[in-house]
C-alpha cells in the first residue's frame, strides 16, 4: 500500500513538473477531460489519455490521471478506489442511475440574489430517449426563500367559522412571509416541490448557472465527486475531486443527507 | 484575413446503440466539424470593418444555429433563443480570468462588430472532440462538440490574444430530401470550458 501510494506521488510529481512546463494550447485541449463523456470513456478504458496506452497498466494510469494532480490528501482512499475499479472492472455509464448533477445556480426572488442548488438524474422515456430529469432542490430554506425560523398556530377555535383566518395569513404580505410555520411540526418542507410552485408563479427567476458537480455512487464501496478544473496543462477539465468510502448504508444516508433526496426515492435503487 | 484550418476530427470511442450505423456516426462527426470550421470562418467576416460584409456574415452566421439564432421551441420548451457564453483574460479582482454570463448569440455577433479592433483573427486550434450522439425524437439526435478557438485582435500599440476552449450543443435530424435522405445539423447553445493565453 505504502509503495502504491509513493507511485502515485511520483505521478502527481510528473504532472507537475509537466504543468510547470511550456504545454502548446491544443496539445492541453487533447489532454483535458472535456466533457463528462469523455470523463467516462477514459475511466472505461475505451478512451485514454495522450500519454497513456491501451494495456492494463496503462487503465490503471488512465484512472490515476482522472485525479486532480494538486490535491495530494486522501490518497489512501484514492488509490484503493482505483484498486476496486479494476479488481470489479467497474464500468460508468450515461444511464446508469447512481450518478447525480448537481448545478449550482444564481436566482433572484423578489429582487433579492439567491443561490440554489438543483439536482439532476439521467433518465430514458418509455421508447428510450435519454434526459435529464430534476429530483432534488436545496438551499431555499437556507436563504430564506422559504422562511422556516419561527413556528406558528392558527387559532384552536379557527374551525368554528371555516377557518376565516386564512385570508389573513395568506393575503397579508407580513403573515404570507412566515406561512411555512403554520404547517405541522411533523411535516418537513419538501424543497423541490417549494421550488417548483416558486419558478411556476413566476416568484423565482433564473439568472445564471455558476457550476457542476457530478456525484458518483457507482463503484462498490465509495462515493466519488467530479468538478471541472480550469487550468492550461495535462492535469485539466472534468477530473476527481473527492473520493469518500461509503457503504451501502452510508451510500443512502448521503443521498438523503447530503443530496437532500427523498426517502421514497431510494426504493428501487440498489449500491 | 486568416481561416481555419481543416483539422482532424477526435470521436468518442464509445458504443452506444442509436439506431446509426458506423458509418453514419462518421458522417454526421465529419458534417458537425464542418459546421465548426464555417462558423469561426464566418467570424472573421463578423469583425470585418466593412460594413457590408459584416452584416452578411452575421446572417451567414446565424443561419448555422437551431432557430437561426432567434426564438425557437424544441421538445415542448421555448428558448428565446442560441446563446453564447464568453471570457476574457483580463483579471477579476481575485486575479482570475473573467467568464461573463451568457448572451443571446445576436448579441454576441453584435458585440464582435463592434469590437474596437483594426484587425481581427479568429482561428481553430487541435481537433474538434465530437461527444456520442444521443437520441431525443424521431430521426433527431444531439451532441455535444468541443473545440479550441485562437482569438488575436490587433491595435495601434499592442494586441489582446487568447484561446477559448468552448463546447457547443450540436442538433441533428434526418430528413427527406426529394426521395433521398441527409443529415440536417444545427448548432446550439456555446459555452466556454477555459481560457488560456
Amino acid at each position: 500500500m505504502r509503495m502504491r501510494a509513493l507511485t502515485l506521488l511520483m505521478m502527481v510529481a510528473m504532472m507537475a513538473v509537466q504543468a510547470l512546463g511550456q504545454r502548446p494550447a491544443d496539445l492541453s485541449f487533447q489532454a483535458s477531460v472535456k466533457s463528462i463523456d469523455e470523463f467516462m470513456a477514459r475511466f472505461n478504458g475505451q478512451e485514454h489519455h495522450l500519454l497513456n496506452d491501451a494495456s492494463q497498466s496503462g487503465r490503471r494510469q488512465d484512472l490515476l490521471r482522472l485525479y486532480d494532480a494538486l490535491d495530494t490528501t486522501n490518497l489512501v482512499n484514492k488509490l484503493a478506489m482505483v484498486d476496486t475499479i479494476l479488481q470489479r472492472n467497474t464500468m460508468l455509464s450515461y444511464n446508469s442511475k447512481m450518478w447525480y448533477a448537481e448545478a449550482s445556480c444564481k436566482m433572484t426572488y423578489h429582487k433579492r440574489d439567491v443561490t440554489l442548488s438543483l439536482l439532476f438524474r439521467t433518465e430514458q422515456t418509455p421508447d428510450k430517449l435519454d434526459h435529464w430529469a430534476l429530483v432534488g432542490a436545496d438551499g431555499l430554506t437556507a436563504s430564506g426563500v422559504v422562511d422556516i425560523s419561527q413556528w406558528l398556530r392558527i387559532s384552536p377555535t379557527d374551525h368554528e367559522v371555516n377557518f376565516m383566518s386564512l385570508e389573513s395569513m395568506i393575503n397579508i404580505d407580513k403573515n404570507r412571509r412566515h406561512f411555512a410555520g403554520y404547517r405541522s411540526r411533523d411535516i418537513d418542507i419538501d424543497q423541490l416541490s417549494a421550488f417548483i410552485a416558486l419558478v411556476q408563479s413566476g416568484d423565482l427567476v433564473f439568472d445564471y448557472c455558476q457550476g457542476v458537480k457530478y456525484h458518483f455512487l457507482n463503484v462498490p464501496n465509495f462515493i466519488f465527486i467530479v468538478e471541472n478544473y480550469f487550468r492550461e496543462n495535462t492535469n485539466s477539465g472534468w477530473l476527481i475531486s473527492d473520493v469518500i468510502p461509503a457503504d451501502r448504508d452510508q451510500k443512502e444516508d448521503y443521498l438523503l443527507n447530503t443530496l437532500k433526496l427523498k426517502q421514497w426515492y431510494l426504493e428501487g435503487n440498489s449500491f | 484575413m486568416l481561416f481555419a484550418a481543416i483539422l482532424p476530427i477526435m470521436a468518442s470511442a464509445q458504443n452506444y446503440n442509436i439506431g446509426l450505423s458506423e458509418q453514419e456516426k462518421e458522417e454526421i462527426t465529419n458534417r458537425v466539424k464542418q459546421k465548426i470550421d464555417a462558423f469561426l470562418q464566418q467570424l472573421q467576416y463578423v469583425a470585418s470593418k466593412d460594413y457590408e460584409v459584416s452584416n452578411e456574415a452575421v446572417k451567414t452566421t446565424l443561419a448555422l444555429f437551431i432557430g437561426q439564432g432567434g426564438a425557437y421551441k424544441l421538445d415542448g420548451t421555448w428558448h428565446n433563443g442560441v446563446k453564447m457564453q464568453t471570457a476574457t483574460l483580463r483579471k477579476n479582482r481575485h486575479g482570475r480570468p473573467i467568464y461573463n454570463k451568457p448572451v443571446l448569440m445576436t448579441r454576441y455577433l453584435k458585440n464582435l462588430q463592434g469590437l474596437p479592433y483594426k484587425r481581427v483573427t479568429i482561428e481553430q486550434v487541435g481537433a474538434v472532440r465530437v461527444d456520442n450522439l444521443r437520441r431525443v425524437g424521431e430521426n433527431r439526435y444531439e451532441t455535444m462538440a468541443y473545440f479550441c478557438q485562437y482569438f488575436r485582435g490587433e491595435r495601434d500599440g499592442g494586441y489582446y490574444s487568447d484561446n477559448t476552449w468552448k463546447s457547443v450543443k450540436v442538433y441533428v435530424e434526418r430528413i427527406d430530401v426529394g426521395g433521398g435522405m441527409t443529415w440536417q445539423i444545427y448548432l446550439g447553445d456555446m459555452k466556454v470550458q477555459n481560457i488560456t493565453k
